[in-house]
């Protein structure tokens, strides 16, 4: 705790309070505009990011997030188009609301509790990740080598595509992660005599092409239909709030804990945490046939489950290295940008870094409530930004932003060429997410597992003599054989009724 | 676009051929089965496991024969040229950008593609301008990236 005050000290900075209000500013615009998603405006910060120090590069990735996941309600309530998948889930219920005219209600419970789910976040993660680093500070080479691949294997089998596609998208993640110099000791791999691939696959052009190229690419080959905002005026949002808390309050806390920790699983975000929410509340809820027909319920547990999901997401990133979702994927790759590699020892060697994310995370979540307010006071103005002209601006900043990670056009084709993979894998239901996973978790997979076979000399025992290594081994295992099993389990079940 | 998942399953497999049979030509460490080819290799064998898997859903899905599925917007010649415009704007960046320099580039790619998506020309020319006058603030004079100034870099403070 004695590395609270001096990361204080390090976020209360004239420019480092800037940095939060632009990227939340920034993260605002982004997450309210249909068909940019979060993912996206984080991704279009990195290159921004690369030229600051640590804690403002974190804290405008947390603060930019933050907002942009609740900002996706905005849309969802008043066009019926969820500005980002994680609002998804519920957007049509909100609209119906705001049909109903309860337009106040809905976008006020989307603030609220996005706000009271994302400091349930933060809360677990401040409590929860010094404990389990103090636990990770035992592990060695064996256990890293099964935290990466039980990270990886999460990754594929929470996404809600077919598992190959997964495993697929994997594979091509840690193949592109193999390219260069890295943890091959020093022979260059798949660089075809190209001096610029001996650095390997730049981290900020493929974000950039893998997250926002696809976007614009949809958007050129999409209808444009013209939108029609469902209520133009907003009134009081904060009244009956205090209401719904009192009546949702279980709601509320189940929401924030399954967000958390469907955050905290590797794979899995704020998408995903808020459908399986929202399908919980209106497992558990004592009015299930309102949901659908415009009912704040489902509002309440989901809107605070995918913004407790961004904290949740952060523990894994923190404590192993290992990326809870796609966001927290690209902070890892800037951070080790920075020279920080996440993992217990962080605890020990830069503690106000780490306190100084925390207090970003809190700060982040507080503006929410005077920022979101404001966004959605001038929700006509913003959703009535003509796409036609933002998507060109986008593509220079993407081009701008690809080139400026190694001041090179090589930083651009990456782009151009992994956008394009990025958008044909899409669009045939090939998940992106375990791409950027195997590519920043690849070298750790492969350094790790090399490290081991030095120590044990050869002999694979070692992956499992250790108590810690031998149950994260049976639990991988275990998670690969799950669909099989699944599979035997169910033919044994039906054959005794066939008979 | 769908792209029957056979299709790719074979583009995969010779995706895993090749990767295996390049890492073969890596050098060997002495004294260990570990070298620089045996990650590489790994992955080529999950990649071609992955695809055979792939390839035996897609002979199953492809009922009639159809490999290759086109959404509505395919059918229309106008989509096609957008896609291909805006991937262009791309290379033409990629080519142009040390010649001509960040700003002629940037703002002519920024046009052409906003007066493709329906943008008035004038407002067009205004929005592309105003665009990367604020990139080229924000990134070559705060953040020092140093962005080609092409032909205009006796002109630019």
């Amino acid at each position: 705790m004695d590395a609270v005050l001096p990361a204080l000290s390090l976020i209360l900075q004239p420019d480092v309070l800037w940095v939060i209000a632009l990227s939340s500013l920034f993260g605002l615009f982004v997450g309210a505009m249909p068909g940019l998603s979060a993912t996206m405006a984080t991704a279009l910060l990195v290159p921004v990011t690369f030229f600051m120090e640590p804690v403002p590069a974190i804290a405008a990735i947390v603060s930019c997030t933050a907002m942009a996941i609740f900002a996706g309600d905005i849309p969802g309530a008043l066009l019926r188009i969820p500005g980002t998948p994680a609002s998804a889930a519920y957007a049509d219920e909100a609209y119906q609301m705001t049909r109903k005219g309860q337009g106040e209600l809905a976008l006020g419970a989307g603030l609220v509790f996005s706000v009271l789910g994302g400091l349930f976040g933060v809360t677990v993660l401040i409590l929860g990740a010094p404990v389990l680093a103090a636990f990770a500070l035992n592990f060695s080479s064996f256990e890293y080598f099964w935290m990466a691949l039980l990270g990886l294997t999460c990754a594929v089998f929470i996404s809600p595509n077919a598992p190959v596609k997964g495993v697929v998208a994997l594979l091509l993640g840690l193949l592109l992660s193999c390219i260069g110099i890295g943890a091959s000791g020093g022979h260059p791999r798949f660089t075809f005599g190209s001096m610029e691939l001996t650095g390997g696959v730049p981290l900020i052009p493929a974000l950039i092409g893998m997250f926002a190229l696809p976007e614009i690419i949809r958007f050129v080959l999409s209808e444009r239909a013209v939108l029609t905002i469902a209520q133009k005026k907003i009134g009081n949002i904060f009244r009956q709030q205090a209401e719904l808390i009192r009546r949702y309050w279980r709601g509320l806390l189940r929401g924030s804990i399954l967000g958390t920790v469907i955050g905290a699983m590797p794979g899995a975000g704020a998408d995903i945490a808020a459908w399986v929410s929202y399908a919980t509340s209106k497992k558990f809820s004592r009015e299930p046939e309102k949901y659908g027909t415009g009912h704040v319920e489902g509002l309440v547990e989901s809107g605070a489950a995918n913004n407790s999901a961004l904290g949740g997401a952060w523990i894994p990133a923190l404590v192993f290295g290992i990326p809870g979702d796609s966001i927290t994927a690209i902070a890892i790759g800037v951070m080790f940008m920075k020279g920080l590699t996440p993992g217990p020892m962080i605890f020990l060697n830069n503690p106000e870094m780490l306190y100084g994310v925390f207090i970003a995370f809190i700060l982040a979540n507080l503006l929410m409530l005077p920022f979101g307010w404001a966004a959605i006071k001038c929700a006509g103005q913003l959703l009535s930004v003509p796409r036609p002209i933002l998507m060109p601006v986008i593509l220079l900043f993407c081009i701008v932003g690809a080139f400026a990670s190694n001041n090179t056009v090589f930083g651009v084709v990456t782009m151009l060429v992994l956008g394009v993979a990025a958008y044909l894998m899409e669009e045939n239901r090939f998940p992106i997410a375990p791409v950027i996973l195997g590519l920043v978790l690849g070298p750790m997979v492969e350094e790790n597992f090399i490290n081991s076979m030095q120590k044990t000399l050869g002999d694979p025992i070692g992956f499992v003599s250790r108590p810690i290594a031998g149950t994260l081994a049976a639990l991988t295992i275990l998670i690969w054989f799950s669909p099989l099993l699944l599979r035997l389990w169910r033919r044994a079940r039906m054959q005794p009724q066939m008979r | 676009m769908r792209v029957n998942d056979a299709l790719f399953g074979i583009a995969l497999l010779a995706l895993a051929i090749f990767v295996w049979l390049h890492a073969a030509g890596f050098p060997k460490v002495a004294g260990t089965a570990y070298g620089p080819a045996f990650f590489p290799q790994v992955l080529a064998l999950g990649l071609a496991a992955s695809a055979a898997l792939l390839i035996w859903r897609g002979m199953k899905q492809a009922t009639g024969g159809r490999f290759l599925q086109l959404e509505t917007w395919a059918r229309e010649p106008g989509r096609w040229f957008g896609l291909l415009l805006m991937l262009s704007c791309l290379v033409v960046y990629a080519l142009l950008d040390e010649i001509l320099g960040f700003h002629i580039t940037g703002f002519a790619i920024t046009t052409v593609f906003m007066i493709y998506l329906g943008v008035r020309p004038w407002l067009a020319l205004v929005c592309s301008l105003g665009t990367v006058i604020v990139i080229w603030l924000l990134f070559a004079r705060l953040l020092l990236v140093p962005l080609p100034g092409g032909v205009l870099t006796p002109y630019l403070w």
